[in-house]
Parts: C-alpha cells; sequence; structure tokens
C-alpha cells in the first residue's frame, strides 16, 4: 500500500550474534542490535509504520507509544541510508 | 596433519542431521588452536550459529570472540557480494553472462543461512569466448589483474582463472574451468552453459550452477584447491548431498563424460574421512565402487593435495589438450611465458615456476 515501508531490494545484509549487519547502497556497513533485529524481519514484506509497531508489540509484550518512539528515528536512519525504501 | 579440534569439527558438522557435537568449552590453552582453525577454515559463521543454538558450549568470553569473528565474517563476504554486483552489472550490460561458482553461490543456494559459509572472494564462470572482454570490461577502471597474461591467447584457450583486484580491493576470479591442468581440460565447459540456477543477489538477477554442477564444482574445489582442503569446501560436498533435489544420476554422467570419477571418490573420501560422516546418496556407494585407473592415479599425482605441485599439474595437462598444436601452444605458455610475465611475477616477489617445478618434483619424490 502508499506509505507502507520495505526493505530495499539493493541492500545487503547478514543476520549475526550481534544484529542483523547491513550494507546499504550508501554508506558503511552499519549494525543493527536488539529489537532493530525484528524491526528488519518485519520490513521483510511491505508494512506500514502502524502495523510495526503493533507487530512489535505484540512480540515483546512492550509499551505502544514507547515502541514507536524508538523505531521512527531507527527507520528514519534506514532510510537516509537507503536500505529501507517506501513501497511502489 | 594434526586432526582439527572437536570445537572445529563440531562446527564444520554444524547444522547435518549426524553433526558431532563436543563435549564442553575447551580450556583457554585449546581455545587459540580452536579460532586459528575456524578462521583458516572458514567456519566463522557455522561456529556462531552452533553456539547460537547451544550445540557447542562455550565459555561467556570464548562467546564473545566468535561473535567478533562472524562479524568480520559477515562484514567481508556483503563488501564481496557488493562489488561482485557491479561486476555482474557491467558484465551483462555487455552482453557477458557469468555463472556464479563456489562459496559466494553455495552460501545462498544450499545453506539454510548463506551467513554460515565463510568466503573470502568471488568466483565467476565465464565463458571461454568472453574472458578477454571480461577483463577489459573489469580492469578499465584501474583495477589489476593478477600479473598478465602468459601469452597472448592463453587466458581463453589454456587458462583455469583470472584474478582481478576489483572495487573495496575484492578478489574476483573469473574462471574458464574448474581447475588447472589435466582434470581442468577434461571438462566439458559447454555442460555448464546449459541451464542455471538464477536468483537475486542486491537486487541484481545472478545465475549460478545446477545443483549437480555445484556438487562437482564443490568436490574440484576441495581437491584442487589447496594441498590440504578446507573443512569449509568439505562441508560444501556434504550439504550438496544432502539436497534431496541432486540427481545422482546426472552427476555420474557428467563424471563419465569429463572422466572425473577419480576427482568425485578422492574429494567424497577425503570428506568422509574429515567430517566422518555423509549423507546418504547413491554417489557415496557409487564413489566407493569407483576404480580409479593407472592413469588417474597419475594425473591425481601431479597435484598438490597428491604429493605434485601447481607447475606439475599444469604440466602434466600437456597429456589431455587436444591436439599437437595445441599442445605445443599451451608448453610455450607454461615454459616460455612473455615478458611481461616473468617480470611481473618477479615484481609480486614469486619464484620463478621453474623452481617450483623442480620443487614439486623433489617434494613428490620425497612423499613417494
Amino acid at each position: 500500500m502508499p506509505g507502507d515501508l520495505m526493505r530495499a531490494p539493493e541492500v545487503l545484509w547478514r543476520r549475526t550474534l550481534r544484529g542483523v549487519l547491513l550494507r546499504p547502497p550508501r554508506g558503511a556497513a552499519v549494525m543493527i542490535d536488539g529489537s532493530g533485529g525484528l524491526v528488519w524481519d518485519a520490513l521483510a514484506s511491505p508494512t506500514s509504520v502502524e502495523d510495526l509497531v503493533d507487530r512489535l508489540a505484540a512480540a515483546t509484550g512492550g509499551d505502544r507509544s514507547v515502541i514507536a518512539a524508538d523505531v521512527r528515528p531507527l527507520l528514519d536512519r534506514l532510510r537516509g541510508l537507503g536500505a529501507v525504501v517506501d513501497s511502489p | 596433519m594434526t586432526p582439527p579440534h572437536p570445537v572445529t569439527v563440531a562446527a564444520a558438522t554444524h547444522g547435518l542431521p549426524r553433526s558431532v557435537p563436543p563435549p564442553g568449552p575447551p580450556d583457554a590453552g585449546d581455545w587459540w588452536r580452536v579460532r586459528e582453525e575456524v578462521g583458516r577454515h572458514g567456519l566463522a559463521g557455522l561456529l556462531a550459529a552452533a553456539y547460537e543454538d547451544g550445540t557447542v558450549r562455550l565459555t561467556d568470553e570464548q562467546g564473545e570472540d566468535v561473535a567478533h569473528g562472524q562479524v568480520r565474517a559477515a562484514a567481508t563476504a556483503l563488501r564481496i557480494e557488493a562489488a561482485l554486483v557491479t561486476a555482474v552489472d557491467r558484465l551483462g550490460r555487455h552482453g557477458i553472462s557469468v555463472r556464479l561458482l563456489k562459496g559466494l553461490a553455495t552460501a545462498h543456494l544450499d545453506y539454510p543461512d548463506p551467513g554460515w559459509r565463510d568466503f573470502s572472494d568471488a568466483d565467476l564462470l565465464v565463458d571461454p569466448d568472453d574472458i578477454d572482454r571480461a577483463v577489459a570490461l573489469l580492469t578499465v577502471d584501474g583495477h589489476p589483474r593478477d600479473l598478465t597474461e602468459r601469452r597472448k591467447g592463453f587466458d581463453r584457450r589454456f587458462g583455469k582463472a583470472v584474478t582481478i583486484y576489483g572495487p573495496d580491493h575484492v578478489e574476483l576470479d573469473l574462471h574458464r574451468t574448474f581447475a588447472r591442468g589435466a582434470f581442468g581440460f577434461r571438462q566439458r565447459l559447454d555442460d555448464l552453459w546449459r541451464e542455471s540456477t538464477p536468483f537475486t543477489l542486491g537486487g541484481c538477477a545472478v545465475h549460478a550452477l545446477v545443483p549437480e554442477d555445484r556438487f562437482l564444482n564443490a568436490c574440484f574445489a576441495a581437491l584442487f584447491g589447496d594441498a590440504f582442503p578446507r573443512l569449509a569446501l568439505l562441508r560444501d560436498i556434504t550439504q550438496l548431498l544432502t539436497r534431496s533435489d541432486l540427481d545422482a544420476d546426472v552427476v555420474v554422467q557428467r563424471a563419465t563424460r569429463w572422466r572425473c570419477g577419480a576427482v568425485i571418490a578422492a574429494a567424497l573420501d577425503v570428506a568422509a574421512r574429515a567430517l566422518g560422516w555423509l549423507p546418504p546418496s547413491p554417489l557415496v556407494p557409487w564413489a566407493a565402487a569407483h576404480r580409479v585407473g593407472w592413469r588417474d592415479r597419475a594425473l591425481l599425482a601431479t597435484y598438490p593435495q597428491f604429493g605434485g605441485s601447481y607447475p606439475l599439474a599444469m604440466l602434466a595437462g600437456t597429456v589431455v589438450v587436444d591436439g599437437i598444436g595445441a599442445k605445443l601452444d599451451y608448453l610455450r605458455g607454461l615454459v616460455l611465458p612473455d615478458r611481461q610475465y616473468r617480470s611481473a611475477r618477479l615484481v609480486a616477489g614469486r619464484r620463478p615456476e621453474w623452481r617450483l617445478l623442480l620443487q614439486g618434483l623433489a617434494w613428490g619424490r620425497g612423499r613417494q
């Protein structure tokens, strides 16, 4: 759907014990650790930010507003690197 | 050679139906050895997976070492994949198709997680008719090739591979065949281009060999890559044998057509001894029953793993090259390479090949 986010097809990545290591089209490799790995998993298919927060809240049992406050900066960073894009 | 530490073997067999769990964390004195072996055998990803699911038990400090090694191996793999995507895209835009070989292809197609298979370079199969153009396209930006061509036309007609240090200093090996020497010349290269296994890497459509050819490639790589095969290469053989869609009849047909049954039989034997087990497959009894004739024994003996050397294996390849004219051209390339090639070897600090050949012959006699 318009406004949904997804992984950029060009991004290369590996799952490690310390998190998910991404090599985005722009910039150097970056590690996303902790719940960032869950975000990355959820972005395997196009997802809205609201759905993403709901899924993380369900998976972790955490507070939705706290999760949303954590997720948005991460998504902004990943978009800036070209690792996450708008779904067509 | 000292057998690998049980933790190293546990990593090499992790995820197989019959893996070999070690008794417990290695003591501090053994840990340095495990780290060295895991690095040398390309098992950082497998060890991390074995540690994560509890198959291999380690101290917290050792676990930190494992995590660090895994991240380093993963960063290397991603750097190589990025360079490879750039290279494949450039070649594709000029109408040159390639097939991905060895670690990078098998990581994505044969393992449950690509992170289980470390690799340190990218290997591509290029049609011999395209190899000169491919080298020119990939070196145009100033990326150097390793040495220069021995003589004009040698790469296309007789070479095993051309190494190019591509973007980000990534080693790109452009293969014409799987191996140097006699068994490389026996390959029927057209077999490898009839079909492929496509997949997507970094948004780029790439093609690898079909499982049967990946299996043959794994056997050649394990046997002829180093004097002592890396466990990651032997694991590739085992991993491919676990594939339900590996058609043993096709492998046997290929091996017969390429006259490389001795290679498959020897590679399976080495893998079984190193890993302690092979998955059930019709190829296992076939290989065990395969009779290796005197001629193939002699050809195998020219390779480093069997007491020979690379110059000796290359020289022995003359026996297999078709036609007197081609044999002479090949020998000329080996014995009388161009001055630029000889100079490049000297500049790179490599000894003259005739000296390596004599050394190989002497070592072979010593081993016998």
